[in-house]
């Protein structure tokens, strides 16, 4: 097992990783930028090196002042966390060229599954299904029209190096076709350096359904359940709750996929296998390789300490469980409190906490690195911390979710909380009436809350 | 507050996220607000006042401290983390000793990272007042390591 | 300094009598450390740069774009069709014709440092689909110098083009004829321009890319007489040295003097060519001049 771990991020999951080690009684080092000196994570942690300038690229991605960290202080480990170079295989690859053990699937893995069209490709392979669309990449845009007429309008032009919504477009129709894949393509080329495009079907409002697996370097692959995230704005994912509401029967088929697809490329360790459901059809659309922000909800219904496994499986140890061991119990929902004011177009707005009151109980946890008198940086996502409810059931999950934010304080900055809890109230959320186009379609009777 | 300090100021505010900026201090105040994109600078009462001291009242977010120096000497910071090295070698003399005389441009020490030797020089003409890092240990970024008067 | 910071300073410095002291362990099988040579310092930005990223990157510095010079085998690699090479002219032994002191132990020094028989290697290749002999010169070996077996290996090229048919492609990268063999060296001149000459008789394509650096007794023979000349990106490229020109004409020389760009602006060189477009420049230009028999 580790002596010492290396935390590579910031925030509420540099938070969450640091607790993990310490409860299992790894030393940990934490990083940080100039501008969180004052961080929570910074003060939990046994250890700490500033590795550069507020910005991300300058501290958070910088992989050399990190690896420098580490072995300066002797870590053997680095959790990456989520975002920053959690998905980057040239600093999976670094670390492991140095002797140090990344916590996460290997550079190699995190190349294939993060290039979308090479995924694609692997699954439509393996006998994973797939959005309908181009096999793999498309070669041009001539070659992209010809596959475009195969499959069928409404078309989704997505870039393979693409994420968080970027380097995809839209085409209705034929007309409309150049210009989206022109667009999107220029996007991706400036975002992500690639210009690659690969074609989908625009499933219209599916259902965003995914599944946590856990794999072992002995090739023991297990899944813990799926989550439904279909509660999104702008490809943002605001409320996520485990199990969802699918029947048994296309859970064990969609587990069954998610554990093929997770095989097929070898994986190693936490990842999240998204797949689109509409109706009783499902398609595998991405597979994140990293630890995710809604990890929590499964942690509930599992009782599985997944980032306790992530450590345990990096050190060389087998699953702690097989998949008959893993049983979903009652229902678990979360909600992410960012700093942003939802009135005002979402707009970010950091600011100094003046109060905080966090609610307990039975069932409810608050995962943060907010404190009161913190001054929040400008400098990173607005995300405060998350509000994690577990019920009996989901209308018990969902009620102790609203008497939770009626008692959550947090002063000082305008939040989402509001906007969260009308949510919560929308008849239809409550009814399982709802798809990724759910806050799209509701978003002014969401808006209608007092300040 | 002098121009050049208002003008770094504006920078970080434009940079920032954040999109109402508050200072008062004793003999001085100043506003920014964007709005739609824009920056407002709007400076009800303006008396130059030496620097931006811990006097201040700040009302939302600073997007950075500014560092209160009664220090009056210059700080020399490491650019990068690595390890700190006096001396071009183990066995040859150290690159600079306390009380030494540096021309803008003299290499005062070497963090190595990655295997790789970075000599840093010195941005002034000045003395060196005080090492404040241990030979071969490990260095942060932005940590100071070594004082110069100028 | 904010209330919570201050108590968890406190507590951290009362809870160390609780921490067991580890030792960190010096027989652990696995030491952290980063190997060496994986960060080299970039010559020209002087910025640290990850050479594995960089030799990825079609060995150009990440950061200053600055293009690195590379070996014969590598630039083969990086612009014809993976597999497609083969090579030919095997077999060349260098002699020392002027009995020079120490010149045969250099060329035996610099054949284990490059693992090459000589500063040149030639065969045929398929760039994008397109076939064709593609010849490259090696700076690593004795700077690139053409002695006898150079001389004689890019004629060879040229003669086998023609046998084949073939539209040929040249590297070069020298510091120009090599002083130890004398007269041999610039008879070599000569030699290789008359192939030239024969194989463009045969109405064949022969491209010359000029790379950094590119002087003496090649840019006055072969290199200078492609149908289409390339040059790669701030390469330098001349005949005498810059400081002989300026001390014989008596003037300051202009910026960039030498410099592949300035030569392209003066119409030396048809183009200037990026090296991570290299490939598919060569490849349309082959395609261009197909030839169908």
């Amino acid at each position: 097992m580790f002596q010492k771990i290396l935390i590579a991020n910031r925030g509420e999951i540099a938070v969450r990783i640091i607790r993990a080690c310490k409860q299992m009684g790894i030393e940990t080092v934490a990083i940080y930028s100039v501008a969180d000196k004052d961080s929570l994570h910074v003060q939990i942690a046994d250890d700490a090196v500033c590795v550069g300038g507020a910005k991300s690229n300058e501290s958070y991605l910088n992989m050399e002042n990190i690896i420098s960290a580490a072995i300066s202080k002797g870590a053997e480990a680095i959790h990456p966390g989520f975002g920053f170079l959690s998905e980057n295989s040239n600093f999976a690859n670094l670390c492991h060229e140095c002797g140090i053990r990344f916590i996460g699937p290997s550079g190699n893995v995190i190349d294939q599954m993060g290039n979308k069209s090479k995924a694609r490709e692997i699954m439509i392979k393996a006998g994973v299904p797939v959005v309908p669309g181009s096999k793999g990449a498309v070669k041009s845009l001539d070659d992209a029209k010809v596959v475009a007429l195969d499959i069928g309008f409404p078309i989704l032009i997505k870039a393979s190096a693409g994420g968080g919504g970027r380097g995809m477009r839209v085409a209705n129709n034929m007309d409309e076709f150049d210009t989206a894949y022109e667009t999107a393509r220029s996007e991706a080329l400036n975002a992500f350096g690639d210009g690659t495009m690969y074609l989908e079907k625009y499933v219209i409002n599916p259902k965003h359904i995914e599944f946590q697996i856990m794999a072992d370097k002995y090739g023991n692959v297990v899944h813990l359940g799926e989550r439904d995230c279909s509660v999104q704005r702008r490809n943002q994912k605001v409320l996520e709750e485990a199990p969802s509401l699918i029947s048994e029967d296309l859970r064990v088929r969609m587990g069954n996929a998610a554990i093929l697809a997770s095989k097929s490329v070898n994986y190693e360790n936490a990842g999240t296998i998204e797949f689109l459901l509409s109706g009783e059809d499902f398609y595998f659309i991405e597979m994140n390789t990293r630890i995710q922000v809604e990890h929590p909800v499964t942690e509930m219904v599992t009782g599985i300490d997944l980032i306790r496994e992530q450590i345990n499986v990096a050190a060389g140890k087998k699953l702690s469980f097989k998949q008959e061991d893993i049983v979903l119990k009652g229902h678990s929902i979360e909600v992410r409190i960012n700093a942003e004011d939802p009135k005002q177009g979402f707009r970010p707005n950091p600011g100094k906490i003046s109060i905080l009151h966090v609610p307990s109980g039975n069932g409810i946890r608050f995962d943060s690195f907010i404190y009161s008198g913190y001054s929040i940086p400008p400098y990173y996502d607005s995300m405060l911390g998350k509000v994690i409810v577990h019920g009996e059931n989901r209308t018990d999950a969902i009620n102790k979710m609203k008497a939770t934010l009626e008692e959550l304080i947090i002063g000082g900055v305008t939040t989402n909380q509001e906007f969260c809890y009308m949510i919560l109230n929308n008849a239809d959320y409550v009814r399982g009436k709802f798809d990724t186009g759910f806050i799209g379609m509701k978003i002014d009777s969401l808006l209608e809350y007092d300040e | 507050m002098d121009l050049r300090q208002i003008k770094n100021l504006m920078k970080e505010f434009e940079d920032s996220k954040i999109h109402k900026l508050e200072i008062k201090d004793n003999e001085f105040s100043i506003m920014l607000e964007k709005e739609n994109n824009n920056t407002i600078v709007s400076s009800p009462s303006f008396a130059p006042v030496g620097s931006f001291t811990d006097n201040s009242v700040v009302k939302a977010q600073e997007s950075k401290d500014e560092e209160t120096e009664v220090n009056n000497n210059l700080l020399v910071r490491s650019p990068l983390v690595g390890t700190f090295y006096q001396s071009p070698s183990p066995d040859s003399e150290t690159f600079v000793k306390v009380n030494q005389k540096v021309n803008k441009g003299d290499v005062l020490f070497i963090v190595e990272a990655m295997k790789v030797m970075n000599e840093i020089t010195s941005p002034v003409n000045g003395t060196v007042v005080s090492i404040n890092i241990r030979d071969t240990s490990m260095v942060e970024f932005d940590e100071i390591v070594m004082e110069i008067k100028e | 300094m904010n209330d919570l910071i201050k108590t968890f300073e406190e507590r951290k410095s009362s809870k160390n009598k609780f921490k067991i002291q580890r030792t960190i362990s010096k027989n652990s099988s696995v030491k952290m450390d980063v190997p060496k040579g994986l960060y080299e310092k970039c010559p020209k930005c002087k910025e640290t740069v990850n050479m594995k990223a960089t030799v990825e990157n079609n060995f150009i510095c990440r950061n200053c774009d600055e293009h690195f010079r590379v070996r014969a085998v590598d630039r083969i690699k990086i612009t014809v069709d993976r597999g497609t090479f083969v090579e030919k002219g095997h077999g060349y032994i260098t002699l020392n014709p002027l009995f020079q002191d120490g010149y045969e132990e250099k060329i035996a020094s610099y054949k284990e440092k490059t693992n090459l028989d000589e500063a040149y290697i030639y065969g045929y290749a398929e760039i994008n689909g397109m076939p064709t002999v593609i010849g490259v010169m090696d700076s690593y070996f004795l700077m690139g110098s053409m002695g006898s077996v150079v001389g004689e290996k890019v004629t060879k090229s040229y003669e086998y083009a023609i046998y084949k048919k073939l539209p040929i492609i040249i590297f070069t990268a020298s510091g120009g004829a090599r002083m130890q063999e004398g007269i041999f060296s610039l008879m070599q001149m000569a030699k290789t321009s008359a192939a030239v000459y024969r194989h463009a008789e045969q109405g064949l394509l022969y491209i010359s890319v000029l790379t950094n650096p590119t002087t003496g007794g090649v840019t006055a023979s072969f290199a200078s007489l492609g149908d289409i000349i390339l040059a790669e990106p701030n390469a330098l490229i001349g005949f005498a040295g810059p400081r002989v020109i300026a001390q014989t004409i008596n003037q300051k020389l202009p910026e960039g003097f030498q410099r592949a760009e300035f030569l392209e602006e003066k119409g030396f060189v048809d183009q200037v060519v990026h090296r991570d477009l290299m490939r598919d420049t060569l490849g349309k230009l082959l395609l261009f001049h197909r030839r169908y028999q």
